[in-house]
């Protein structure tokens, strides 16, 4: 029966190439203007204004302040030495992308081969610069862990030593910093796909990642294949008799719904392979950016399912849901800072959006779900898509039991 | 094959069914008349399962109707209201995928599909799209689509309402010849004509009751053979009604303001009821005079023409 009904789908498919031609678009569209956001040389030009407090005040920890200010780095940051509360303050208005802390007593943690932390608060309202920032951070944290590695030894004696000189410290630092820098060209940034790889792999750690960070995109793009096919279409059928017809036929409501379910996701898997194999090398956009974008998607998505399950459940006319609710959709979208990020946005019209009231929770939601360095699939992405996934489920569950009212005669 | 007893459907405030009873034998056109409105759709629907009863029994080869059992689904045909079929797949496809829910595969389908083909005379445009067609073919393929699976109780709701005379004309005959295939068929339809000529017995609704039932020649002999006036003017219907009594024999159907429906009994009696309706001053322009058929019983049933 599932055969049946999905062999009509894809048949269906193939006879209008152009809603097909449309689906591939789209993405490739709003992947296009995210590209123009990126990218310092078409676009708006990215400078991330970053505050540095260094409570440790040890050779070390200038060093790490000073590859933050470097000259490789200057035109991606805009750094600022400032103390605590006034940096606390600062991006608290939004002045701010974030503010990296070194802990006092982190050099001895550190030399110690003790865990040593360094510290990131990020301004939730800047994702870009948020993404940018955990992705930097992880790299230096990743590197200060490859000094350890390399130098074990080295570090050891210093440890024991009585009297701690600092001196070597910095010395010991710099150099294996040069050696990493030669080997792996780290600091390149953003990191690119292939190193990446790469590096997943000396480290032992499941190459599942890059299948995994698949996951947010495909949640994203079921959601709006789901939108506009299982409503729009389910909606139709509904409306014109087909469904009455399919009805009266020994297939059931839930081989119905279950056969649109998997359409979609297959479709959505379709869509996203060709998405992701056209648009790397076409933008020449690497997984970091394309899965900032996703999860910006994905959240919007979020809402955009439930407000359309909302919509479903009130006695209100197929087609003018769809109506209402693409219009809804849109402008919560634009208020919310989900669609276009207010970084990017007029002054009159940031402000606008930073007033808004969607602005603040989905920023929050945004925030618990990003704090997290890219590009890695992080277990909040997967409990994330997992409940999109379920959302997903239960709009379904609702056309279901809208059916079985109408079947009852109680719309 | 069917046997309902009772059936009734409220929505709302609206009671869309009540309390309608009938039985349907194998190889029975048996016909639902009735304007817009008065609950064809909604007792269909119940029939196949579709919508629940408030109340009342269906039994299908006397066994009450159970919606969920494959069994009995595959007994029933429905041929919705609505052009049900993919617009953008042929004909061949359309039917090709009902026949699939039904189970038909290989050579059973496609033997299944070239017969509904044949049988609806769509064989040369079989592979075009439906959206291609004209709405009297489109209505031909949905006829299709609902037999495609060889039911032996079909229902049909409205399958020629649009559809141009030359059109219905064949849709007419492809009903019959399912029926002499021994199917039994449930038609609705509110184009009185089609129900006379087709239908084996004709059940007339109005706001959700049967009000009559049998076959037409039953249903005439209501209102007898003869002529149906129907005067629409300026006069009050009962007051002239009265008056004319002394003058011709006939039976007033309906009288009301600015309105009179009397049958008479031959051609002398017309006459005679035409010239005194002149002399009461009533423009001979204003009467509507035919032949009693189902229209003369709908409108003594209803007090309503089948058309407004
Ligand atoms: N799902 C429904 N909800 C509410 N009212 C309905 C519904 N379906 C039909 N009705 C009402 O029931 C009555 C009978 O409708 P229907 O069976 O479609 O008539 P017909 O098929 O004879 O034109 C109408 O008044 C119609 O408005
Ligand atoms: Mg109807």
């Amino acid at each position: 029966m599932l055969k049946v009904l999905l062999k009509k789908d894809f048949r269906k498919l193939a006879k209008d190439p152009l809603s097909l031609l449309f689906l591939l678009a789209l993405p490739l569209v709003i992947t296009l203007i995210a590209r123009s956001v990126f990218s310092p040389s078409e676009g708006v030009k990215f400078v991330v204004p970053l505050a540095v407090v260094d409570q440790d005040q040890t050779p070390l920890s200038g060093f790490i302040t000073g590859t933050l200010t470097n000259e490789k780095m200057a035109s991606l940051f805009d750094v600022h030495s400032i103390p605590l509360k006034m940096a606390k303050q600062q991006l608290h208005d939004n002045e701010l992308a974030g503010i990296f802390v070194i802990p006092k007593g982190f050099t001895d943690q550190f030399v110690n081969q003790k865990p040593a932390s360094l510290e990131l608060t990020t301004n939730p309202s800047r994702q870009i610069s948020t993404g940018i920032l955990q992705s930097t951070f992880e790299i230096l944290t990743d590197m200060l862990d490859g000094i350890r590695e390399l130098f074990p030894e080295q570090i050891k004696v210093l440890s024991e030593a009585n009297n701690l000189d600092m001196e070597a410290v910095f010395q010991l630092g710099r150099s294996a910093m040069d050696k990493i820098l030669k080997e792996k060209d780290l600091l390149k940034f953003p990191v690119t796909f292939e190193e990446e790889k790469s590096k997943k792999k000396e480290t032992g750690s499941s190459t599942n990642g890059i299948i995994l960070a698949f996951l947010p995109g495909i949640a994203f793009m079921s959601i709006l294949f789901v939108l506009s096919s299982v409503f729009k279409r389910q909606g139709e059928e509904l409306e014109n008799g087909m469904i009455n017809r399919i009805l009266v036929s020994p297939a059931t409501l839930n081989q119905l719904l279950s056969a649109t379910l998997i359409y979609s996701l297959l479709m959505v898997f379709l869509i996203q392979v060709v998405l992701w194999l056209v648009s790397i090398p076409l933008f020449h956009l690497q997984l970091f950016h394309i899965l900032l974008l996703f999860k910006g998607m994905v959240y919007m998505s979020l809402l955009a399912t439930l407000l359309n399950a909302a919509l479903f459940s009130l006695p209100i006319k197929l087609s003018s849901i769809e109506a209402f609710s693409s219009i809804v959709i849109i402008l919560v979208c634009l208020l919310s800072g989900l669609l276009v990020s207010p970084l990017i946005m007029p002054g009159g019209l940031r402000s606008m959006v930073s007033k808004s009231p969607f602005y603040t929770p989905v920023e929050v939601l945004t925030r618990s779900f990003t704090n997290k360095s890219y590009p890695l699939l992080t277990s909040n992405d997967a409990i994330f898509t997992g409940s999109v996934l379920l959302l997903l489920f239960l709009s379904l569950l609702m056309f279901r039991s809208k059916i079985n009212r109408h079947r009852a005669g109680k719309v | 094959m069917i046997e309902v007893k009772g059936l009734s459907k409220r929505f709302g405030d609206i009671r869309a069914v009540r309390d309608v009873s009938f039985s349907v034998e194998k190889g029975e056109i048996f016909g639902f008349l009735g304007p817009n409105g008065v609950g064809k759709t909604t007792s269909i629907q119940m029939m196949c399962g579709l919508l629940t009863p408030d109340s009342g029994t269906i039994m299908i080869d006397g066994k009450e109707l159970n919606p969920d059992s494959t069994e009995v689904r595959r007994k029933i045909g429905f041929v919705p209201q609505e052009t049900a079929l993919y617009p953008d797949l042929s004909a061949t496809e359309n039917l090709r995928f009902w026949g699939g829910l039904y189970g038909l595969k290989g050579d059973a389908l496609n033997s299944r599909v070239e017969d509904v083909l044949r049988l609806v005379e769509l064989t040369n445009r079989a592979d075009d799209k439906i959206a291609t067609y004209s709405g009297g073919m489109q209505k031909r393929v949905n006829l299709a689509a609902g037999v495609l699976h060889n039911p032996s109780l079909v229902f049909m709701d409205e399958p020629t309402a649009g559809v141009d005379p030359q059109g219905r004309f064949a849709i007419l005959n492809i009903v019959r010849e399912l029926a002499a295939s021994g199917k039994a068929i449930i038609y609705t339809t509110h184009y009185m004509d089609e129900a006379q000529k087709l239908c084996d017995r004709i059940a007339i609704m109005d706001l959700g009751e049967i009000l009559g039932m049998g076959s037409f020649e039953e249903l005439r002999d209501q209102v007898g053979k003869g002529f149906q006036i129907f005067a629409k003017g300026d006069f009050d219907g009962p007051k002239l009604a009265h008056q004319l009594r002394k003058e011709y024999e006939g039976e007033v159907l309906h009288s009301g303001r600015g309105l009179l429906a009397v049958v008479v009994a031959d051609a002398t009696e017309l006459g005679r009821f035409v010239a005194a309706m002149k002399a009461q001053g009533v423009n001979a322009d204003d009467l509507k005079i035919k032949e009693t058929d189902l229209e003369t019983v709908f409108l003594k049933l209803t007090g309503r023409e089948l058309r407004d």
